[in-house]
């Protein structure tokens, strides 16, 4: 079976190596990890990856302008993003593990590896079959 | 006591046990110059007799002219007496002379001490009306001086809340980089966690090793992640909403954990008009409280869930609500009131339920962020938020909101 692709963006580098091997670790996932934001694009174009989790709160281009660069290209922005932070609240969490976000879903670090590895099925899952309105 | 009335005839006490000297009191009234304009002259001829003609004199007398020497009493003792039984009345001593005694008796509050040798008519009247004067702005200084520390003491207290908000709101703001930053390495304890999980082993001592830092991870993000909420911007989104429906989400949400520990939960909910309220933000207060009534009865408990509403003095008097601080008479309110049939709060810890990290749970079990977090948004409302102890032996925490202005009313306190 085909492993899924997943591209991990964090400047935390050991968070997003440690985040590698626990993924690695299951079988199902081929992970690559980079630590700064500036290099998101090129990287995804290289990659292809299935899903990109990704952190918020990165020195020079945050979450949300890295995820505005990849929906202006055409051929990542249908790449679902997973954001990965510690901005999330309890109040935020509280309705469950994600939180919809413009389509797309955040998690609030610290975050359990079966919980994380739930949402990337999910939001996989949700991807290969037709989107739903 | 007649002040202000030129009208009104003076009423003087003469306390006098000697007749001669009475009436030497008397005639000097009657044949001064410039007599008060009427005056009635009582006397006493005892310190009792005084003592029983100011007790039962409803309006009081305007001057008391005492003789200390007294068949039943003498010296200060007995101007003692006198100024306790009537403290806003003027009392001057009529004494023979000792210049000593009559400094001790003005200090002590005497209006004068007249030597009866020297009396004149004239003299005695212009004693008088000024000893009269004189009490009456002592009177005054007294009664502006005990507002003044009234003044003051709120100040103080009005000073010391902004110093505790302005304390808060730092703490808040260092409390949202705190935590932020505490997250990534516990994100990061957690990865090693799950790492380490992974790696099957049947050695007990490295399963309840990795149990623990489990929980550890958990308990830690509790904690922070309450301290974020706590000081997240206080910006709510107000709208008019049936508390009712609020009550109603809060207890879904508990329901599971009430239903868990066989917790019986009895409704008396009244119909609501709206009230202004950022909706999340009451459940959150709502669900917090349920869950601390839920944590007092513990298993096969009861809890009261009631909702009612009123003005302001309609409550005061029913409801026993007491003060209301910064709802003013006649503000309609609704009530949120939860009440647990469990232990209570010691009284000792009583006073410091609404302290930030305040906790009566056992160590792990509640971070005790909550109750202040509940405050604050309540207070944010312009409402309150109140826990007390009752009985039966109990909790009974009120939620009280604001109501809505009528629409055909926009002001319902005019």
């Amino acid at each position: 079976m085909n492993k899924s692709r997943i591209l991990v963006v964090d400047d935390e580098v050991n968070f997003a190596k440690m985040l590698r091997f626990n993924l690695e670790a299951t079988g199902d996932f081929e992970v690559d990890c980079i630590y700064s934001s500036a290099e998101v694009v090129t990287r995804a174009l290289e990659f292809r990856p299935d899903l990109i989790l990704l952190d918020i709160v990165m020195p020079g281009l945050d979450g949300g302008s890295v995820k505005h660069d990849l929906e202006a290209h055409p051929k990542l922005r249908q790449i679902p993003i997973i954001f990965i932070t510690a901005l999330v609240s309890k109040e935020d969490a509280e309705g469950g593990l994600f939180v919809e976000s413009g389509g797309h879903c955040m998690l609030p670090k610290p975050v359990e590896l079966h919980h994380l590895i739930r949402a990337i099925e999910t939001r996989l899952a949700s991807r290969a079959a037709p989107a739903a309105s | 006591m007649n002040t202000e009335s030129q009208n009104e005839p003076l009423r003087i006490l003469c306390v006098e046990g000697e007749d001669k000297d009475f009436e030497q009191v008397r005639s000097h009234l009657a044949g001064a110059r410039r007599v008060p304009a009427g005056h009635r002259l009582e006397r006493a001829r005892s310190l009792e007799e005084a003592l029983r003609a100011i007790s039962s004199q409803p309006s009081g007398y305007d001057m008391i002219l005492a003789n200390l020497s007294l068949p039943d009493s003498g010296g200060e003792e007995t101007f003692i007496h006198l100024q306790k039984a009537a403290p806003e009345v003027a009392v001057t001593v009529l004494g023979l002379g000792d210049h000593d005694m009559g400094l001790r008796l003005v200090k002590m509050g005497a209006q004068e001490y007249l030597c009866k040798d020297e009396l004149t008519p004239d003299l005695l009247v212009r004693a008088i009306l000024q000893a009269i004067e004189r009490k009456r702005l002592q009177v005054e200084l007294e009664r502006l001086n005990r507002d003044l520390q009234a003044a003051t003491e709120n100040l103080r207290a009005a000073q010391l809340h902004l110093i505790q908000a302005e304390k808060l709101h730092s703490l808040g703001r260092m409390a949202a980089g705190v935590a932020h930053e505490v997250k990534n390495p516990l994100a990061m304890i957690q990865m090693a966690v799950d790492f380490f999980k992974n790696r099957a082993s049947d050695d007990d001592k490295e399963r309840f090793m990795l149990s623990a830092m489990q929980e550890s991870v958990q308990r830690a993000t509790r904690i922070v992640t309450e301290m974020q909420d706590f000081s997240r911007s206080h910006d709510l989104e107000v709208k008019p909403v049936d508390l009712n429906s609020v009550i109603e989400k809060a207890l879904e949400f508990v329901a599971h954990e009430l239903q868990q520990a066989r917790i019986e939960v009895v409704r008396q909910l009244s119909p609501l008009p709206p009230a202004e309220m950022d909706r999340q933000k009451i459940e959150q207060v709502l669900i917090n409280l349920l869950t601390n009534a839920s944590h007092a009865v513990e298993r096969n408990g009861r809890i009261k869930v009631r909702s009612f509403h009123g003005t302001v003095d309609h409550l005061l008097m029913h409801e026993g609500l007491r003060t209301l601080e910064h709802l003013r008479q006649g503000d309609e309110v609704v009530v949120a009131e939860i009440r647990d049939y469990g232990p209570g709060i010691p009284p000792d810890k009583l006073p410091y339920v609404f302290d930030p990290f305040f906790t009566t749970k056992p160590t792990g079990k509640g971070t005790g962020l909550g109750l202040s977090i509940c405050k604050t948004i309540a207070e944010m409302h312009g409402g309150l938020l109140r826990i007390h102890n009752v009985h039966p032996p109990g909790v009974r925490a009120q939620l009280i909101l604001r109501c809505s202005p009528h629409p055909l009313n926009p002001d319902p306190v005019t």
